[in-house]
């Protein structure tokens, strides 16, 4: 065993390697092809750099390099779901609540942008493996306009967070003529689950409500029984409504959950009222936060990759980076996949 | 009544029944561990004996003479390879299950053991009992009696380590953890943190007093030892010192501390982080020790537990007392009355005519802070 | 680097190689990678040095990004080893000897951070990996050289950004970085946390490289049943490096924001878990472990195989063996928990698995002392620091047991037991076998012979020095010594061993020293090397040039036999080669010792006849 003295055809570099594709060393240079010549007197293409054999070689390389490189993007947030899962066992009744804070709507559309991004972006890889130029280049810049998409609802949905005083951790406080959480269920109970989950299909509504419909009758709608519904401000608009919704939202199920104390919630109420609340936003930022920096990252990645594939630099011979990038793209995805449910729906 | 560290803590090495290996065993459980602790360690040592002697002696018998030296053909041998596969096996295991046993037979204390609750923070540890008795620093306990020590932290981790005993666990703060022990002798037993907590670290030790039961419930009846009793103000004062931890951070000697020294302060002006300044005086000492992190002298962390609700004014009046005599300052008659009895006016004031003109500032350098309280008072 | 002098220019047997037409004109005398490609003789003086050291920085030739490597972990290695003398020197007495508590903290803080992170994690793989990976598959390169550098000078950003925490209050937090304590302390711990997460990517990076090169670049012939012992601890190294190294990544940004924005996660007064940042830090840090020692046995094999000439005993059980460890690494990390609150279920798991683990690393020990059966064992340096690692280790070795038994480990964690158990394993083991493979491969790195003599003291120094200072500690931690400690005020019987295990340290810096001045030695005075002193039978010696060229082969060798073929490889030496230095002698070529078993193909365009 030690010892063998015979090949075995299991080598993947074996010597018949390189003569399997037709863009080996020697290769015509078809496709407009640079061709280089070696100091070993041989024409190889120019992206073959000189250490490998083949650009197979090269290919599979990159992309099992890719392969791991996806493999510690999973651990790393991997570290994060593992922190959610525990505080989530932790704290149940605090995520709950907590999470009717984030918008579903905008949430779900934001995964449908990025659905549609990673659509664009395998088409894109196609579309360098058929050697359509024109069409490389227009899903590469779709996906970065996809992605900008996505950031820029992002951006709303945290500074609107902002603006309510919601803010990771110890500073998490809701603003001054807001009703803060703590003092929604001050020394009493928590949001009663029946008040908000029970009415879920109302709260999205609510949420809809916030892009144009008039906030104050949907928040009566979710707030049977609520009392002293704020007035709805002059000057409503769009942002400044769903404020108001949530003032409503938040006020009425206050007074929901006062009616329920008596059942007993005034251990979750604890709970709730205290800074620990800022707990679960101390996760939702840090992993949309760093989803949202891969977003970035691979935003600049696919304009480069534009810029290039303008240039002609990716034909159906070398796409390598391409659909590096492409896989990148996807895991961006998928953790966003996971991320949606866990944060906005559950 | 005040118990006497009649038996010190252990002053030399060998002393346990491992001699080298390990300290004595003081707990009804130290053997269980001890027991596997040796068993591994005869094991390993044999274990290793063999390999080195293989080493040693291949390397002798194979050695090489010329480089024209061929190794001869070696065929792999499954026997040989099986035993050492199987015979490691069979002894990790063992090891394992008897770790397992002991383990459990060691962590769950009976029912029913006798509760202390303990408070690790920077940088001591600080004791209640459920009769509302509290201690600093040191717990007194009855013998042969399980002892159940719930614990929990005021900042940051610590952990709890009776070496004689073969305790520890991690302090932490905002949840509860356990040790239990039951002590076979009467004695007094080193705590150790082994938790890594800071710049003092290596000085959060407290002693455990294992006395007899009828000695315990005197203690108990007594308060715990807190009270003045037939000491001086002084004295008091320098006992607080120790027993309420002071002497981790504060000197008594003008050497740098986490704290400033006591030693020559009274009446000195403090500069504080937020730009004021005061006097030292008692109204000064007393919010110090009270609310410390109200005035921070400048050049110091806000690092100080505050002892608000630890301490009784006859033992803040000891403390003050104390810091005065540390700085040579007589004392004003009316705050060397004992607060509980049992030291007349004539007796302190005695204290006070005869330490004042000597304890200069810098005298007391070096000596002991009891050193100073006895000497002076008698 | 460039004061080297030229090594003899080397000719090459059959098949005649091109006389190198890839570069330009006036560059054609091509030493080896030290010298090549060079400014060209037309360049003098400072400019010449700026030529050279810029095609240093820019290099991404493996072998020299290696030798960088080298140097900087080097570096790294001496400051920590300083910081560990100043840690024992100040325990030599009672009471403040030269250091305050809080510069103490800050030292020993700094001591194991140094030596984990900027030291020992990169250490082997990446200096010694690194030159020797591509050579030992027939490679002339890792896959991604341009990565390659890219994580040498992420290593070093991470190196300065952790260090410039020293201007910011420095860090007294230990290198685990427990919270809370972490989070209250000196601002030092925000530069120390980045540095560590960016060091991390370097780490990876790495692994990734090593992976994809090991999967994708063999050499025609290089199945993996013939590749050396070192290659499989390097590629179990690697996994090991990309599955762990991402959690400490992301516990050291929550750490990060832990501080700046109050996230709460670790912290307990924000409703937060201690005890979750210990999982999340034991879960990489357990597993670097096996970054640290795992090497260390790739190298030790080489060792035993090449000075007993014999067949590493159980190839397949110790290629295997690395593997395992590396997968069951990642399952034990909650025995550094025992005493932290963790649930007792837990406990008892993962002081099962923790013994599991303890098996293949016998298997490996026995069948190294097996190697040297029937063998012919050669007592050079090399050897004697891998005998040293395999006594240092076995001892390391049995401690650990006593240390994953579960209620053993009460009496034992967080004492000096513990801190003399981990220096065994990292110390007696992943160093003393860097130093071995350093001295193994230092001809075939700098084309210099070190001086024999004073290897041999040096290692001398260094067992007898590690001993003092590191046996005496296992005997205070079993008397319940606690680690960390800046004083012992309630241990005062302890004081001589202290001072024992103090002189102890001094010994042991002395081996060091002699041993680096021995380098030093070789660089400036060393006598040329012979292409195979050693007479070893990896690639490395059979089929490259000492040292090797710029692209390591001019033909990708063809490999037809497993590594550890010795009866077939030759000695470089003319001589008998027995003698202290006598094997010196500057030898002709015999770079390709074993051509009559090595056929060469060219580059993949030609193929061997018997591959046809």
């Amino acid at each position: 065993m030690a010892n063998p003295t015979t090949l075995t055809v299991d080598d993947p570099h074996a010597p018949e390697a390189p003569a399997s594709g037709d863009h080996g060393h020697g290769g015509d240079g078809h496709h407009g092809e640079l061709m280089l010549k070696g100091h070993d007197g041989q024409m190889h293409p120019a992206h073959l750099q000189h250490h490998f054999i083949s650009a197979e070689q090269q290919f599979e390389a990159s992309k099992l390099g890719m392969w791991l490189f996806l493999v510690t993007e999973v651990l790393l947030f991997g570290g994060m779901f593992v922190a959610y899962a525990i505080y989530r066992a932790w704290y149940p009744d605090l995520f709950q609540e907590a999470s009717t804070q984030l918008d579903t709507l905008l949430g779900a559309f934001n995964t449908l942008v990025l659905l549609a991004s990673s659509l664009t972006v395998a088409w894109a890889i196609r579309a360098a493996q058929t050697d359509n130029r024109k069409l490389l280049v227009g899903m590469l810049w779709l996906t970065v306009a996809l992605a900008g998409g996505f950031m820029l609802v992002k951006y709303f949905e945290y500074t609107h967070k902002f603006e309510l005083g919601i803010y990771p951790g110890k500073y998490f406080q809701l603003d001054e003529g807001t009703p803060t959480i703590a003092e929604l269920t001050a020394g009493t109970a928590v949001l009663a689950p029946a008040a908000v989950i029970g009415e879920d299909g109302q709260q999205l509504d609510v949420t809809e409500g916030a892009s144009g419909e008039s906030p104050t009758g949907e928040a009566e709608q979710i707030a049977p029984g609520a009392v002293d519904m704020p007035e709805a401000n002059p000057e409503v608009g769009a942002e400044r409504s769903l404020e108001e919704t949530e003032n409503a939202l938040a006020e009425a199920t206050g007074h929901a959950a006062d009616g329920e104390h008596e059942e007993g919630h005034g251990r979750e109420g604890a709970i709730f009222s205290n800074p620990r609340a800022g707990i679960f936003f101390s996760i939702y930022y840090v992993m949309t936060g760093i989803h949202g920096l891969h977003i970035i990252i691979g935003m600049i990645a696919m304009g480069i990759l534009a810029v290039k594939a303008q240039r002609g630099r990716y034909t159906s011979v070398y796409y390598t980076p391409v659909e590096n990038v492409g896989l990148y793209w996807h895991i961006v995805d998928i953790i966003w996949i996971f991320l949606f449910p866990l944060m906005y729906l559950i | 009544m005040q118990i006497q560290d009649t038996v010190a803590t252990r002053q030399e090495f060998f002393t346990g029944e491992n001699g080298l290996w390990l300290p004595p065993q003081e707990s009804t459980t130290a053997h269980q561990i001890d027991g596997l602790f040796n068993f591994i360690l005869y094991t390993s040592t044999l274990l290793t004996l063999i390999v080195a002697a293989a080493m040693v002696y291949f390397v002798w018998k194979y050695r090489r003479k010329t480089t024209a030296d061929r190794a001869v053909d070696v065929k792999e041998s499954k026997f040989l390879e099986l035993v050492w596969v199987i015979v490691p096996t069979l002894l990790v295991v063992a090891v394992f299950f008897w770790g397992f046993t002991s383990y459990v037979g060691t962590s769950i204390p009976p029912a029913n053991a006798y509760e202390i609750n303990v408070k690790g923070q920077k940088w001591f540890w600080s004791f209640e009992y459920n009769n509302g008795i509290q201690t600093t620093g040191e717990i007194v306990v009855p013998v042969n009696t399980p002892i159940k020590l719930q614990m929990t932290s005021q900042d940051v981790l610590h952990s709890f380590y009776v070496p004689e005993f073969r305790i520890k666990h991690d302090v932490i703060p905002n949840r509860y953890s356990y040790v239990w022990f039951e002590a076979k002798e009467e004695g007094t037993y080193q705590v150790l943190c082994t938790e890594y907590c800071g710049t003092a670290h290596s000085n959060m030790g407290a002693l455990i007093k294992v006395v007899g039961r009828q000695e315990f419930n005197d203690w108990v009846a007594s308060g715990g030892g807190a009270g003045q009793g037939d000491n001086s103000l002084v004295e008091y004062g320098a006992l607080l010192y120790e027993k309420q931890q002071c002497s981790t951070c504060h000197s008594i000697d003008g050497s740098a501390g986490t704290g400033p020294s006591w030693q020559g302060i009274w009446g000195n002006t403090h500069q504080f982080t937020d730009g004021t300044s005061a006097v030292v005086d008692d109204a000064y000492i007393i919010e110090s020790i009270l609310y410390p992190g109200n005035k921070i002298v400048a050049g110091y962390q806000n690092q100080m537990p505050a002892y608000q609700g630890k301490l009784d004014d006859g033992q803040l009046k000891g403390i003050i007392a104390y810091i005065k005599d540390l700085s040579g300052a007589a004392a004003p008659e009316e705050l060397l009355k004992p607060s509980e009895g049992g030291i007349s006016v004539d007796e302190s004031a005695e204290v006070d005519v005869d330490g004042a003109p000597e304890a200069t500032p810098g005298q007391g350098a070096g000596a002991p802070a009891d050193a100073v309280g006895i000497t002076t008072g008698q | 680097m460039a004061t080297l002098t030229p090594a003899p220019v080397r000719s090459r047997p059959a098949p005649a190689a091109p006389k190198n037409p890839g570069y330009p004109q006036g560059h054609e005398p091509v030493h080896n990678y030290l010298h090549e490609p060079g400014p060209g003789p037309e360049v003098t003086g400072f400019a010449r040095f700026r030529a050279i050291a810029w095609e240093w920085m820019t290099t991404v030739d493996h072998k020299r990004i290696g030798l960088m490597y080298l140097a900087s972990v080097s570096l790294a290695f001496a400051v920590g080893g300083f910081l560990a003398l100043a840690v024992r020197l100040e325990l030599f007495t009672q009471g403040e000897t030269i250091m305050t508590a809080d510069t103490y903290n800050q030292v020993f803080t700094m001591h194991g951070i140094v030596m984990v992170f900027l030291f020992i994690v990169p250490s082997i793989p990446a200096s010694l990996g690194n030159f020797l990976l591509p050579i030992m598959i027939g490679a002339k390169d890792v896959a991604f050289p341009k990565l390659n550098l890219a994580s040498f000078y992420i290593y070093g950003i991470g190196a300065v950004v952790a260090l410039t925490g020293l201007a910011f209050g420095g860090v007294d937090t230990g290198w685990t970085f427990y919270t809370p304590y972490s989070k209250e302390t000196v601002d030092g711990v925000l530069f120390m946390g980045l540095g560590v997460f960016i060091m991390g990517f370097s780490s990876i990076l790495t692994g990734l490289n090593f992976i994809v090169t090991i999967h994708k670049m063999r050499a025609p012939g290089m199945t993996w049943n013939r590749m050396p012992l070192f290659l499989w601890s390097i590629y179990a190294t690697s996994i090991v490096q990309i599955l762990a190294t991402p959690v400490i990544g992301i516990t050291m940004l929550l750490l990060f924001l832990e501080r700046v924005l109050q996230i709460g996660i670790f912290d307990p007064a924000l409703g937060g878990d201690p005890v979750l940042f210990q999982h999340f830090f034991w879960f990489y840090s357990h597993p670097a472990v096996y970054i640290m020692i795992l090497p260390a046995f790739g190298v030790v094999s080489e060792l035993m195989g090449t000075f007993s000439r014999q067949r590493v005993y159980g190839y397949r059980a110790v290629a295997l063996s690395s593997v395992a460890i590396a997968l069951l690494g990642f399952l034990v990390w909650g025995h550094h928990m025992f005493t932290s609150g963790q649930s007792p279920v837990s406990s008892v798991i993962f002081s099962l698995i923790t013994f599991l683990i303890g098996i293949p690393s016998g298997i490996k020990i026995f069948n190294w002392v097996w190697t040297m059966y029937k063998g012919s064992v050669w007592l050079q340096t090399p050897m004697l620091y891998a005998l040293t690692f395999l006594f240092l280790f076995t001892i390391g070795g049995v401690t650990g047991i006593m240390v994953g038994a579960l209620s053993v480990d009460i009496h034992l964690h967080d004492t000096y037991f513990v801190v003399a158990h981990f220096h065994y394993v990292m110390m007696g083991g992943t160093v003393m076998a860097m130093l071995g493979g350093l001295h193994y491969w230092w001809p075939k790195m700098t084309g210099k012979l070190y001086n024999e003599t004073a290897g041999k003291v040096s290692a001398l120094l260094v067992f007898l020095g590690f001993n003092m200072t590191f046996f005496i500690q296992f005997i205070m931690g079993s008397q319940g010594m606690p680690r960390r400690y800046y004083d012992y005020p309630d241990m005062p019987w302890l004081e001589p061993l202290h001072q024992i295990s103090t002189v102890g340290s001094w010994v042991l810096g002395l081996g060091l020293m002699v041993v680096w001045a021995n380098g030093m030695w070789s660089l400036w005075k060393g006598k040329p090397a012979p292409g195979n002193p050693w007479g070893g039978a990896t690639l490395e010696w059979t089929a490259a040039t000492t040292p090797p060229d710029h692209h390591n082969f001019h033909h990708t060798p063809l490999v037809t036999h497993g590594p550890y073929d010795y009866n077939a490889a030759l000695y470089g030496a003319s001589g008998d080669g027995m003698s202290g230095d006598g094997h010196a002698a500057p030898v002709p070529d015999v770079t390709v010792g074993v051509a009559q078993n090595e056929r060469f193909i060219d580059d993949g365009t030609s193929q061997p006849d018997s591959l046809s």
